[in-house]
């Protein structure tokens, strides 16, 4: 098994506050990861993984916004979990419009469909972000916290994205990503 | 982003001091600020020793604000960004670091106040095992004692301590039988650092005071003196 982390921090201590939570859990759990910036990954790495998870990022890091360039993620048929910020970059490469909103703290979260990554109807999340998205096709909203939809994946791909940060209290999402999927 | 100049919220404890040594990688912590709450009842800011706090930044070379702060949450949050103000005003800081490790109560309000004042935040501990924080500690030779207890089965045979292999043992042990934090971010296990890699004079306890009484405990210390390296 071989999943690939990709960082969006601009700064490199902001890894160890958001990539390497993520990395440990998969330690734990007996599962190596490789650690890349996204400024560094090309569609090759993308393939050769078997699962990638684009990680979160400080509240005040909008550098990947601004410069990054992410549509090779459209190119890739492996599954890809966007957490926080990747989940705002999973939202932008698919056509998704993002507006300023802050969330930050624990919200209580409902799903509204069958869920791979997670089997609850009701669970609370921890979230930290400024930005939320506008879901449309070919997204689709898997769960919400109040109205805003905070759980999304593609209609036909394994591409899927947690607004909030499942590594705080839901790891399980990120277990069942790298497990369950094929 | 390049080298910025970032404010540390300082407890004196190895949380904050790890913090402070790993922030130092990377960016330059201009000044130490920590909050002192009017009594022990604070849920957000430590409290034994925080007096030790002003020597502890004589050893590292760094300025620190102190400031007072209300045990009502509302009150002590806005003490906070008050505190982060001046250190914006005063040492020019763009962001803080602090050693948060899994509290969402503490880190949640943290990053509210970093988002209004436009600070970035950081938290290098964030989701730390426990016992390789421990082990770090170790690694690193910082000097830390125990300080306060507070607790069951921690008693006063731990508080003084200094955290070694031996008391990473006995923690340890508490923590398979009682589900204890090993690490005490839970509060249950409050620190004093007394050197570490970034100090430039160490600190040695010269006068002490044990207060124990109710499964909870306080080392308070009474007398310090800073020695050089």
């Amino acid at each position: 098994m071989k999943v690939l982390l990709m960082s969006l921090c601009s700064d490199p201590l902001s890894d160890l506050e958001f990539v390497k939570p993520v990395e440990d859990i998969l330690r734990n759990h007996g599962i190596s990861s490789l650690i890349k910036h996204y400024s560094k990954i090309s569609l090759r790495d993308l393939n050769s993984a078997d699962k990638v998870i684009i990680c979160g990022s400080a509240l005040s890091d909008n550098a990947f916004l601004e410069s990054g360039s992410f549509e090779i993620l459209k190119e890739s048929d492996n599954p890809i979990l966007g957490i926080g910020s990747g989940f705002h970059i999973i939202a932008r490469v698919f056509g998704c419009n993002l507006f300023n909103k802050i969330r930050i703290g624990v919200f209580r979260v409902r799903s509204l469909s069958e869920n791979i990554l997670l089997d609850k109807k009701c669970f609370y999340a921890y979230f930290m972000t400024k930005k939320v998205a506008e879901i449309i096709r070919p997204l689709k909203i898997l769960a919400k916290s109040g109205e805003l939809g905070c759980m999304i994946k593609h209609e036909h791909k394994d591409i899927y994205g947690c607004l909030f940060h499942p590594e705080v209290m839901n790891a399980e999402i990120i277990l069942n990503f790298v497990l369950k999927l094929s | 982003m390049g080298f910025m100049k970032i404010g540390a919220l300082f407890s004196g404890g190895k949380d904050s001091c790890l913090a402070i040594y790993k922030a130092q990688k990377f960016h330059e912590v201009a000044c130490l600020i920590s909050l002192i709450p009017e009594s022990e009842e604070s849920r957000v800011f430590h409290f034994p020793n925080i007096w030790v706090t002003k020597f502890q930044a004589e050893c590292m070379g760094l300025p620190i604000i102190h400031m007072k702060t209300s045990d009502d949450e509302r009150r002590a949050l806005n003490d906070l960004s008050r505190a982060l103000k001046l250190a914006v005003r005063i040492f020019g800081i763009e962001g803080i670091v602090t050693g948060i490790i899994k509290s969402t109560y503490q880190a949640s309000r943290i990053q509210r106040i970093c988002n209004k004042l436009n600070l970035w935040c950081f938290n290098p501990l964030w989701l730390k095992d426990p016992k390789e924080l421990l082990s770090e500690i170790l690694e690193r030779n910082f000097k830390v004692i125990i300080s306060g207890v507070f607790a069951y089965p921690l008693n006063e045979r731990f508080l003084g301590r200094i955290i070694d292999a031996n008391l990473v043992k006995d923690l340890l042990e508490v923590h398979e039988k009682y589900g204890i934090n090993v690490a005490g971010e839970g509060g249950e296990i409050e620190t004093t650092v007394l050197d570490a890699p970034m100090f430039k004079k160490r600190l040695e306890v010269t006068d002490y005071e044990i207060q124990y009484g109710d499964n909870s405990g306080i080392f308070r210390i009474k007398g310090l003196r800073l020695i050089d390296r």
